[in-house]
């Protein structure tokens, strides 16, 4: 006996946010008549934490799993037990999409030591005489809405970036330097970020001028580093990893004018910064340059790191 | 039946011939003389005409009736030319004069090339691989096995071809993987083409590498499109293509590579539109536009800016302050390629030149300023802006604003142009050949033109480079040929063949050739450039071909006739090597062609009232052009011509000069006819030469002309004449009409000639039914026509009775041939041939015959044939001899003899 499970979402990004409602079918398929238990739909978000084995040590990282945090979580009978009719049928569902008790609402983020993550689950309970039960899952995802999208409607409360100030939006500038006898030769270059709050959506931008090179430079790029906190039993564990990489120069750049800094941000793997008891997001993005020299024939690295604020 | 056919024929074997000798005089009774009226036009050529003038109608452009735009492609390509209109639409929408890129890839393909070897480095080619040895099986194992891992593998020391290959197999592949919906191999496939981009190591090839690539791309940015748009268009909503665009836009947003980054962005930048209905497409281009400057190699960055032009003209092709954004990052860029040209260790090792080095930027260079300037704005500015430039970065803008800005604006400007580059010293070539191309359209006056050339001429002289020097001249004497007579002209030719050695002229065979074509076209008397020494010495160093066309341009610009000394003999000497270029091995066509460009020359030639040095002339043609039949042809019918023109001079009444002359003429042709290969052509000549000779009364000569055809006549059989039945059965009814103007030979027997004539076995009975006609024609009293000043047999006899039984004795012969005949068409049975030979000879005696005495042979003949014949046919004839027999007694009792049934 095949029987198909499947849920869809009425939406095709599968991105919702705050109070929005989830639309969506549940459609199960089946050639026969189907006794059933009861058909279940399942709502959850939760935060799942884990130690590295850097901070804590294998067996630590093993044993000490971090509980998952639960954000989400409603469940809906939508059938009774009964029956369904041979061929296809269609359930639809609706979710309002609300936080529990006073917890709020992160965003979907997929780290490496820390997930955020929204699921549905359609559960097609049978009993164990005539079959097994029949589960399906699948994730969407949580942002927060933004003011542009005029299409979604606005949250009640207000979005992190519009609570920033004023202050925090000023472009920073920044230079780096090199001297003369050290192993890269003399080096100078200076620039501006737009900003080192920059709302999500929205590309990180800024500008690098090379003023000087003694030696030609092979490649200019610009890192995002994510650093994640996980708290735990003893202390705080941190960890740093690499999101992605993006050139900004290729070969012996033009010196004295400027090379644009501009980087989407990957949605899945950025989410605003957090800061919560539990655990911390951050960013940070760090510019590196790849030096050739003549003499030295080998690369060397400059590199210099900021810390951002999503 | 059979036997009484039989009994029939033997009858018919003793028949005789009895002539009639008033067949004339009825017939000038009966007839109604017809008026003669002067033609006035030709009948082809009114028809033409109208032709002419029914397309031209048709192809009046008319805003509102237009051609059918699908109708319009099935025209041939002369008329569309004719209507002028590109069915690009690319090219409609732009209209003025923006060159599209489609034009322009071609002409860099062509011009861009390598013998350098290049490499590839990349992980896609595992597709189809040649496998050679064993160690390269083995390897190419390991290969599959680390295919799936990423492994890269570099291809060196690939020659051009190998390259391209390795190119088209991407794209191949790259279909290939879009059509299988492997869309992220897709894209990974497109990155490694855009990583070839960013490797100018061989930087003479570069610019074609980027027309490949380049392609591909766009290739790709149409596929991503049509999906999308499929998406959009099937029973999915708005929503999912903009999801899968969105998508898109982020995979190549993370890119890690820059130049992959920026070349996908924008291939698929049109996409953008399933984002927003109205998309920013000037915002994200100048965006682009500023990442380029993270490009570090030059030539990169350049060629970029110039594929982000191009994206810019199919998306907003109106945002000037992207192309003029460009255009400045162009100027800045300077101190980088200049940099990048003194210090790069590949340009200081391969020893490039500057002038190579700016040609090979000049493509994309020519392209950005086209983009900014086509729409004719800022076309000052751009001029300031170049002349404060450093002089490297001068003469390569100079040289694209000189291509790419409006003629026009460039004749106005050009003096100040010209100082401007006259303070330069690189890349003088390209800048000065650009120059001509502009002002060779816009034609300047005659006093600034002086004024120009001044200017220019000994820079050109300058230049170093020999191709550099020979393309500024292909250009430049165009100029001059337009506006200065050949005093200038000789001097340019002075000083290419200067530059030029003997031994070169084969390398530079294409760029001298071309120039003698821009003097041939140009010239407006090609009798000048004829005259000079140093266009004849270029002519003649270059192949055959420029030779050619140089004789056919004469032909064609010249229509009068040439009398000119230098000008027929210095052609001769031309055509001659042309001639001599005609070997055993050269094909039939070109022959043809070669004889047909001679001919064309020969027929110009003209010395007026001097016919002895025409003749002269035409005597020298003949030793030159001796291997070409159709030359000689041509010279015998000249000559022939000629012989008649001096008949018209004297009235016809030669002196002894005259006819001394005359006989010189029939003796060319005499002694050239024979060496024709083709025995028609050679019987065809002998008969016109036959009868220039009779018209200007040598006999003798015209004789042996007579008898040179005979004899051929008897040499040869039927099929060696390829020119088919009907048309030999003409001539020889045009022989045998001659044969009735021409007197018999004294020392000879009577009519030798035509006795002659029909011992040869002929397999067309016609033949013999047309001597027949002869020998009727010949018992007349007096003939239909005679060759002025030359009795014919009618004056030579006077109707004496031995001559008149002679008659009657050929007649006989003759008539027994055909009755021969007839009856070996009954023994095989062709009813019908037989029949139709029936009636004619039947015609035949009603005709000439007396029919008195013939009447039962023709009643026998009647009988035979009218089963057999058209029944119309015989109905007619029988209708002929009734009227007849109103006022012909003896036709009576014919008429009451022959009946239908």
């Amino acid at each position: 006996m095949v029987i198909l499970l499947d849920v869809r979402l009425y939406r095709h990004s599968k991105v919702y946010s705050e109070n929005e409602a989830i639309r969506g079918l549940v459609v199960i398929q089946s050639k026969q008549e189907l006794k059933h238990d009861g058909i279940v739909l399942n709502m959850e978000g939760q935060v799942n934490l884990q130690l590295s084995s850097k901070t804590v040590g294998i067996f630590e990282a093993f044993y000490q799993s971090v509980k998952p945090i639960q954000l989400l979580s409603y469940q809906i009978d939508l059938v009774k037990a009964g029956r369904l009719p041979a061929g296809n049928t269609e359930i639809p569902f609706e979710f309002p999409l609300r936080v529990r008790n006073n917890r709020c609402l992160y965003e979907t983020y997929h780290g490496v030591y820390i997930n955020i993550q929204y699921s549905l689950k359609c559960e097609v309970k049978r009993s164990f005489l005539i079959g097994t039960t029949m589960t399906k899952t699948i994730e969407f995802m949580v942002e927060y809405s933004s003011p542009k999208d005029a299409s979604l409607p606005k949250p009640s409360s207000p979005l992190p970036s519009d609570l920033l100030q004023p202050a925090e939006m000023k472009r920073i500038e920044f230079e780096m330097l090199s001297d003369a006898g050290s192993k890269i030769g003399f080096f100078r270059a200076h620039g501006h970020l737009d900003s080192a709050t920059c709302p999500i959506v929205k590309p990180f931008s800024g500008e690098l001028i090379i003023d000087k090179s003694e030696f030609p430079i092979k490649s200019v790029d610009i890192q995002l580093i994510r650093v994640e906190t996980c708290g735990c039993a003893e202390g705080y564990a941190k960890d740093a990893s690499e999101i992605q990489t993006i050139q900004i120069g290729d070969g012996d750049v033009c010196k004295g004018l400027p090379i644009p800094i501009f980087m989407i941000f990957p949605r899945l793997f950025c989410c605003p910064t957090l800061l919560t008891t539990n655990f911390k997001i951050e960013f940070e993005r760090i510019f590196q340059f790849e030096l050739l020299g003549f003499r030295l024939h080998g690369y060397c690295i400059i590199a210099r790191t900021f810390s951002l604020n999503c | 039946m059979s036997s009484t056919v039989k009994s029939k024929s033997m009858e018919i074997m003793s028949y005789q011939w009895f002539g009639d000798a008033e067949a004339y005089k009825r017939k000038k009774k009966g007839k109604n003389v017809l008026q003669l009226l002067p033609a006035e036009k030709h009948p082809l050529h009114s028809q033409l005409h109208t032709i002419n003038v029914n397309v031209k109608q048709k192809l009046k452009p008319d805003p509102l009736d237009g051609l059918d735009p699908l109708s319009l492609n099935e025209l041939d390509p002369l008329t569309r030319m004719a209507v002028g209109c590109d069915y690009n639409p690319e090219f409609a929408v732009k209209s003025d004069n923006f060159e599209p890129w489609n034009s322009k890839k071609v002409a860099i393909l062509n011009k861009f090339t390598t013998q350098e070897k290049l490499s590839i480095t990349t992980s896609y080619f595992a597709a189809d691989h040649e496998v050679r040895g064993v160690s390269e099986k083995v390897l190419h194992r390991l290969e599959q096995l680390d295919l799936d891992c990423g492994s890269k593998q570099y291809f060196g020391g690939l020659t051009q071809e190998e390259y391209i290959n390795k190119i088209n197999q991407l794209d191949q592949q790259l279909s290939q993987a879009w059509n299988a919906d492997l869309r992220v191999n897709a894209l990974k496939i497109s990155i490694q083409c855009c990583k070839l981009l960013g490797d100018s190591s061989v930087v003479s090839f570069y610019p074609s590498k980027f027309v490949i690539i380049t392609d591909i791309l766009d290739k790709f940015g149409e596929m991503v499109y049509h999906r999308l748009k499929g998406k959009q268009n099937d029973m999915h909503s708005a929503e999912v293509a903009k999801e899968t665009c969105k998508n898109w836009f982020f995979k190549v947003g993370s890119i890690r590579e820059l130049l992959p980054r920026i070349c996908l962005e924008l291939a698929i930048l049109k996409s953008y539109a399933f984002i927003q209905p109205q998309p920013e497409y000037g915002r994200i281009l100048s965006r682009l536009l500023n990442s380029m400057w993270g490009i570090g190699d030059p030539v990169v960055a350049i060629y970029m800016r110039c594929y982000l032009c191009r994206k810019a003209m199919e998306l907003v092709p109106n945002n000037r302050e992207l192309y003029m954004q460009s255009f400045q990052d162009l100027l800045l860029l300077h101190d980088q390629a200049f940099d990048n040209f003194r210090h790069n260790p590949q340009f200081v090792e391969a020893k490039v030149a500057m002038e190579t080095y700016m040609s090979i930027l000049s493509p994309a260079v020519d392209w950005i300023l086209q983009c900014l300037v086509h729409r004719g704005e800022h076309l000052i500015y751009v001029i300031q802006l170049v002349s404060n430039l450093p002089p490297f970065w001068k003469s390569l803008l100079i040289s694209s604003v000189l291509s790419t800005f409006p003629p026009t604006f460039i004749g106005e400007e050009c003096l100040h142009i010209l100082e401007m580059i006259l303070t330069l010293e690189n890349n003088l070539g390209a800048i000065l050949r650009n120059l001509g191309l502009c002002l060779i359209l816009i034609d300047p006056a005659h006093q600034q033109a002086k004024e120009i050339w001044n200017l220019v001429w000994p820079s050109v002289r300058s230049v170093q480079d020999r191709n550099q020097y020979l393309s500024c001249c292909q250009v430049w004497v165009e100029f001059a040929v337009k506006h200065f007579g050949s005093d200038t002209i000789s001097s340019v030719l002075e000083d290419v063949m200067e530059h030029v050695r003997y031994r070169d002229a084969d390398q530079l065979h294409g760029q001298l050739a071309s120039i003698i074509e821009k003097l041939l076209t140009y010239s407006n008397d090609i009798t000048q450039l004829l005259h000079m020494d140093k266009f004849i010495k270029m002519v003649t160093m270059l192949n055959v071909d420029t030779v050619k066309n140089v004789i056919s341009t004469f032909n064609a610009k010249h229509p009068e006739p040439a009398g000119n000394n230098i000008v027929v003999n210095t052609l001769l000497h031309l055509a001659t090597i042309v001639h001599d270029s005609v070997d055993a091995l050269t094909p039939v066509d070109e022959v043809k062609q070669i004889g047909n460009l001679i001919n064309g020359y020969i027929l110009r030639v003209n010395f007026g009232r001097d016919f002895e040095k025409q003749l002269q002339f035409y005597d020298e043609a003949r030793g030159a052009f001796s291997n070409i039949d159709a030359i000689l042809v041509q010279l015998v019918q000249c000559v022939c011509s000629l012989g008649m023109k001096v008949r018209r001079l004297v009235d016809g009444h030669h002196t002894k000069r005259t006819r001394a002359f005359l006989s010189a003429c029939v003796a060319y042709s005499f002694i050239t006819i024979p060496s024709l290969e083709n025995s028609f052509t050679q019987l065809q000549l002998y008969l016109l030469s036959s009868q220039v000779a009779y018209s200007n009364q040598c006999v003798s000569q015209g004789e042996s002309c007579l008898k040179a055809i005979v004899t051929v006549l008897h040499e040869s059989s039927v099929a060696d004449f390829d020119c088919g039945e009907t048309i030999l059965l003409e001539y020889m009814s045009n022989l045998l009409s001659t044969f009735l103007a021409v007197p018999d030979h004294p020392k000879e027997s009577m009519l030798y000639l035509l006795k002659a004539l029909i011992n040869i076995e002929w397999i067309f009975p016609s033949v013999y039914v047309q001597a027949l006609s002869l020998v009727g024609a010949y018992s007349q009293e007096k003939y239909a026509y005679h060759f002025s000043g030359v009795d014919a047999n009618d004056g030579l006899y006077g109707g004496e009775e031995k001559f008149v039984n002679e008659l009657d004795a050929t007649g006989t012969s003759v008539l027994n041939e055909i009755l021969n005949i007839v009856k070996t068409y009954g023994e095989q049975n062709q009813i019908k041939k037989q029949a139709k030979l029936s009636l004619d000879l039947f015609n035949e005696i009603l005709i000439w015959g007396d029919v008195d005495q013939m009447w039962n042979l023709a009643v026998n003949l009647w009988n035979f044939s009218r089963k057999n014949v058209d029944h119309k046919l015989a109905v007619r004839t029988l209708e002929t001899i009734r009227r007849k027999a109103f006022y012909r007694k003896e036709f009576q009792y014919l008429a009451s003899k022959i009946t239908m049934d």
